[in-house]
């Protein structure tokens, strides 16, 4: 069900009906089988809407806001490219750049960008199992020491955050119980 | 291009998309993507005079393009990027295949900031969706999709949003069973009924910008709590509903968290019926900190912080493919049917 949901592809007929007959078979079971839990605008989009769309349009995953989110990590990859005083000048800046890159055309960078000639035979490949130039033959690098307590101080918030969420709705739930 | 004080905007959305159609046709990746099941079918909306008639729907019997119109507010410090997404050409989603329309650097992306930063490109959308682009020597019309999160498309549509009593964008549901609002319960039923039929948002809904040119508002007064179910204010974009994008990876996300959180509800509820309140909130706590370690150690996925500190992008798959970890661990912790409806609900 995730994959077609997710997947930027034409999905076919059986998949579609398929899809559909899941997410309601999810959405009833965890109603039927969870009786604290409420059903979320997403899980209701879920169940009720990305169905109908699926079936109108042939796919989700097409449509989907993945080309939108990636452009925040291009922006922000780039913004040493652009300095300004402002936050507009910028942006300013990138969607000039932007704008420009969009002219240039794959006729246009086919003719300038630097072309790769292929290996030459004989060259030297890492077949064998013991060689030292594959990847999990390489020696992993030591962890470093900032990077380990950062990222246990990140998964002890995500605990506690979740934790607390949890205990609102199961405490909704027990009423008396939980007091 | 063009900068106003909300943002650098192109100056031109039509053009910029017209020019991608062309280059599309030129380099022989336009792809049809024909439309089957409801939206073949003739809308009461094409029966109608054109002037009353939502733009961005355009009749089934034409052949047409497809585009998406998406905004969001991301990075640090935020800046809201408006994308423009032609849908007819192999892979859409990629972002040297959209068009960025404008970027605006803000604070908050509420419906005024909206307004603001949609001003420029609101005519040209209007002129985009009337006057349609050429497609090889002919002229099609343009069937537009709104993207976006779900906070972003209730702004755009002048939608309350998730403190509304019907919070969906598409459907006449409400959140819950109330005492106060249990006559629209009754005629629309709430989100909680998962087997009853749905009331869909009629376009009407959202059409009080053609009001707005000229025409005349099909279904009562806008204003009036008839016309609007929770649209608290004219929408910036007139969309019709059912051509709302359905946010699979906001929706992906959501849900993947959701099961995550439930294995913790479980824990407590099992430790709470057998122990006191007290030893069921321990127990969520402690079982929270093992699963993220979990999660970390053997899954190798890591909670982001941004998306709300949810597991995102291939690591939202990852936790997926995994599964089986999470629910061994969940044994001897909960009830023997929660873990089997929770091990089925992550099969599916």
């Amino acid at each position: 069900m995730r994959k077609t949901l997710t997947r930027a592809a034409v999905i076919p007929a059986d998949e579609v009906s398929r899809f559909r007959s899941d997410t309601a078979a999810m959405v009833c079971l965890l109603k039927s089988s969870f009786p604290w839990l409420s059903i979320s605008p997403k899980l209701h989009i879920l169940m009720c809407h990305a169905p109908d769309l699926l079936e109108s349009f042939g796919s989700i995953g097409l449509y989907g806001e993945q080309g939108l989110e990636a452009w925040h990590g291009r922006y922000g990859q780039n913004a040493v490219k652009f300095p300004g005083a402002t936050e507009l000048e910028r942006a300013e800046c990138f969607m000039r750049t932007m704008a420009l890159a969009r002219e240039a055309g794959s006729d246009v960078l086919a003719r300038y960008s630097p072309s790769r000639r292929p290996a030459v035979a004989s060259a030297r490949k890492a077949v064998q199992v013991g060689d030292k130039r594959r990847r999990e033959n390489k020696q992993e690098l030591p962890p470093c020491a900032a990077e380990m307590w950062k990222a246990a101080k990140k998964r002890k918030q995500w605990a506690v955050g979740i934790a607390r969420e949890a205990g609102k709705t199961v405490g909704a739930h027990l009423g008396g119980q939980w007091a | 291009m063009l900068v106003t004080g909300s943002g650098a905007h192109l100056a031109s959305l039509a053009a910029a998309v017209q020019e991608k159609f062309t280059f599309l046709c030129d380099a022989g990746l336009f792809i049809e993507r024909p439309l089957s099941g409801a939206l073949l079918m003739p809308t009461p909306s094409e029966r109608e005079p054109a002037i009353g008639r939502l733009r961005g729907l355009p009749p089934s019997s034409m052949p047409e393009v497809q585009v998406t119109l998406g905004l969001d507010k991301g990075g640090d410090p935020g800046t809201l990027k408006i994308v423009a997404a032609i849908i007819n050409q192999p892979h859409p989603n990629s972002p040297s295949n959209t068009i960025l329309v404008g970027v605006c650097p803000c604070l908050d992306d509420k419906y005024d900031d909206l307004a603001l930063m949609l001003e420029s490109h609101l005519p040209q959308l209007d002129a985009l969706l009337l006057d349609g682009v050429w497609v090889r020597g002919v002229r099609r019309p343009v069937r537009l999709l709104l993207g976006s999160d779900y906070a972003a498309q209730c702004d755009v549509l002048g939608h309350k949003g998730e403190s509304a009593t019907q919070l969906c964008p598409v459907c006449r549901s409400t959140r819950s069973p109330s005492g106060a609002q249990a006559v629209l319960d009754a005629a629309y039923g709430t989100l909680q009924d998962v087997f009853v039929s749905r009331h869909l948002r009629g376009a009407t809904h959202c059409s009080d910008r053609v009001a707005a040119d000229g025409g005349t508002p099909p279904v009562r007064e806008p204003g009036t709590s008839e016309h609007r179910f929770s649209v608290e204010r004219s929408p910036l974009l007139a969309i019709n509903p059912k051509q709302i994008v359905q946010i699979p990876l906001h929706t992906t996300q959501g849900v993947h968290h959701r099961y995550l959180r439930l294995a913790i509800e479980m824990v407590m509820v099992f430790r709470t019926a057998s122990d006191r309140a007290a030893a069921g909130r321990q127990a969520g706590a402690d079982f929270a900190l093992e699963l993220v370690g979990l999660l970390h150690d053997k899954v190798r996925v890591r909670p982001t912080p941004y998306h709300g500190g949810n597991f995102i992008g291939r690591d939202c798959h990852t936790v997926g493919d995994y599964c089986a970890i999470v629910c061994a661990a969940l044994k001897e912790k909960v009830f023997e049917t929660h873990l089997a409806a929770y091990e089925f609900a992550w099969s599916l």
